[in-house]
């Protein structure tokens, strides 16, 4: 394996070196951008950074949608050894001034049309220094932010290739998940962390510079970096796509760019098969695709398999703590071993301890355990430890169940985290809850996934009522409507005198989840039909 | 009611309380997420009587407001 010292800027650089004219980024609308301009833009977003101060160190918040601005921000920031924070555009105002309180970020770059989603009477408090278009110019002045906008940077800066300080083994960049911990985490991974994972990953699926990916996720989440940073490493180019609303037009795009690969979530691929003709017209360049977070069952991987029969099917099983990718299974052996996960990356190890927390043996189940270079730095708030997600030995620890078979194949039979997978979106709880608990009527709130055949997992809130007149539980949907998307709204809503709490008070998700799963009453108290 | 009316009506009311501007020529991308189209391509073959083809469901047709109702003044009438 290639050294690691390695930093991410250095991906970049290195490609617009070796193909200065390859088209780095396409975007719906077919705006386009080139490895060599990508760099150079880059570098004098860099450049106006070192002179505003930011640096080695320093964090800087990334507010965006997948966009071409968005990407030039990202590598400007990485080009002063400074750290992009992540921010998900669709969380709630509560959730994103969590995460710029926690990690402090010296400026943040967003879309001027973006900026209406963070003020209001509960407007975001933001740094103040920012990154953005003219149209933020009456905001900032309002504000008193002192506005940089990408236009003028890019007319009056020179491209340099200066060297930030700090080594690889720095924080590159923060992003935020969610365990069982109630808030957020931020998540801090190193250049290394990546680079190693991005090359062990890559000697398991070959592929290269002429690989290209529709990116259906936004970058804001692991599984989109990850593809950013992979093919920036390969110096292939990425396309994306103009959104997942429409499962036809995704398929369409498949096959106007002629992609080689696809990376989705089981949700993706089950709305390509469900509400696109893919299968009546595969994609004729498309030549793998890689499902990560979470598995389709058996019927479905068939299903796939029979609509795409030229097309190689890959899994991976990660976590954002991993960089973050742990195990990988690839078409030789998807159908040999139903159910696999795969095994463990090259670098990566992983264990299975019992509950004495020693290792156990074959077919014995107890908690995934990895190790590695792959495994973050810590999170944003130092609780890495405290929390439990990282050991004495350095391991991390994902919380979640399951076992590894005589050949070292990973299944998994329980997960841990609280984060919520619906619909291609990862939601934090604590997000949706806080919404919710604002109605007057609502005591408490918990809030879970609960599996759907559609959805991945389908939104379920709990709620303990203030006492009061009967109320239409489409009355607390409505209210979640005017302040969270759709997607974020809890499908259903459930009426419970009490919720389960842990022993020290806290309201307890995951003991409500496996009464929800298991049919037992929430709380020991009854629960209430949706209306 | 007509159709545009119907549609706006139950977009702002079950999809997006808190676009109170939308109007017949908004962008519905901003508005209406993946999750959201299949409640209107349930809504739309309940209360219009016909299936919504996969090919169907495009932003050409679904982009809008008014491109919905072409839409659907188009299938009603077959």
């Amino acid at each position: 394996m290639k050294s690691p010292n390695v930093r991410l800027f250095e991906l970049l650089r290195t490609n617009a070196e070796r193909f200065p004219d390859k088209l780095a980024a396409v975007f719906p609308g077919r705006e386009q951008v080139t490895f060599g301009v990508l760099d150079d833009h880059s570098d004098r977003v860099a450049a106006r950074l070192r002179k505003l101060g930011v640096g080695h160190g320093d964090r800087v918040a990334i507010f965006h949608d997948n966009s071409l601005p968005g990407l030039v921000w990202f590598w400007g920031v990485q080009k002063v050894g400074a750290q992009t924070i992540d921010v998900p555009t669709l969380a709630g105002k509560p959730t994103i001034q969590g995460v710029l309180d926690e990690a402090r970020p010296k400026a943040i770059a967003f879309d001027a049309k973006q900026l209406k989603q963070l003020e209001g009477d509960d407007g975001v408090k933001l740094p103040p220094l920012w990154l953005s278009s003219a149209e933020a110019a009456d905001a900032a002045k309002e504000r008193g932010a002192r506005l940089h906008t990408l236009d003028e940077i890019l007319a009056t800066e020179q491209a340099t290739c200066d060297l930030p300080a700090g080594s690889a083994d720095d924080v590159a960049l923060v992003v935020y998940t969610s365990g069982t911990t109630g808030r957020p985490n931020g998540v801090m991974l190193s250049h290394t962390n990546f680079v190693l994972n991005l090359q062990a990953a890559n000697e398991l699926m070959h592929l290269g510079a002429d690989d290209s990916i529709l990116v259906v996720v936004p970058l804001y989440y692991i599984h989109g970096r990850m593809q950013l940073l992979l093919h920036t490493m390969l110096g292939g180019t990425l396309y994306f796509s103009a959104g997942f609303q429409f499962p036809a037009k995704v398929h369409a795009e498949l096959t106007e760019y002629g992609t080689t690969g696809f990376s989705g979530v089981p949700y993706h691929f089950k709305q390509l098969l469900d509400r696109s003709k893919i299968a009546r017209d595969p994609p004729p360049s498309l030549r793998y695709v890689l499902i990560t977070g979470g598995a389709l069952t058996s019927p479905e991987l068939r299903r796939l398999a029979e609509a795409l029969p030229d097309v190689g099917i890959h899994l991976a099983y990660g976590q954002t703590e991993a960089a973050p990718r742990i195990t990988w299974i690839g078409p030789q052996e998807l159908f040999v071993k139903p159910g696999s996960l795969g095994r463990a990356l090259p670098n990566v190890t992983v264990e299975i301890l019992g509950s004495e927390g020693t290792p156990v043996g074959p077919g014995q189940i107890g908690e995934v355990v990895a190790g590695g270079p792959n495994i973050m730095k810590g999170y944003v708030s130092g609780d890495e430890k405290a929390l439990g997600k990282i050991d004495d030995a350095g391991r991390l620890r994902t919380g979640d169940l399951g076992y590894l078979d005589a050949e070292g194949h990973l299944f998994l039979v329980g997960r841990s985290s609280e984060m919520i997978k619906s619909a291609g979106e990862r939601i934090f709880p604590q997000e949706v809850e806080d919404v919710v608990g604002r109605h007057p009527r609502v005591r408490e709130v918990a809030v879970i996934g609960v599996p759907d055949p559609t959805l991945g997992e389908k939104l379920v809130a709990y709620v303990a009522l203030h006492p009061g007149p009967d109320i239409e539980l489409s009355e607390f949907r409505a209210h979640c409507l005017q302040s969270l998307p759709f997607v974020r709204v809890p499908k259903s809503f459930e009426v419970v005198d009490e919720l389960t709490k842990t022993p020290s008070g806290k309201i307890s998700r995951s003991a409500i989840r496996k009464a929800v799963l298991e049919g037992t009453p929430v709380g020991a108290a009854k629960i209430a039909e949706d209306s | 009611m007509s159709i545009e009316q119907d549609l706006l009506t139950y977009i702002k009311k079950e999809l997006a309380p808190n676009s109170p501007d939308l109007d017949v020529e908004t962008n519905l991308a901003g508005v209406v997420d993946s999750t959201a189209v299949m409640e209107v391509v349930v809504w739309i073959e309940g209360k219009y009587g016909f299936d919504v083809e996969i090919d169907d469901i495009t932003p050409e047709n679904f982009g809008t407001v008014r491109a919905l109702v072409n839409y659907i003044e188009k299938h009603r009438k077959k």
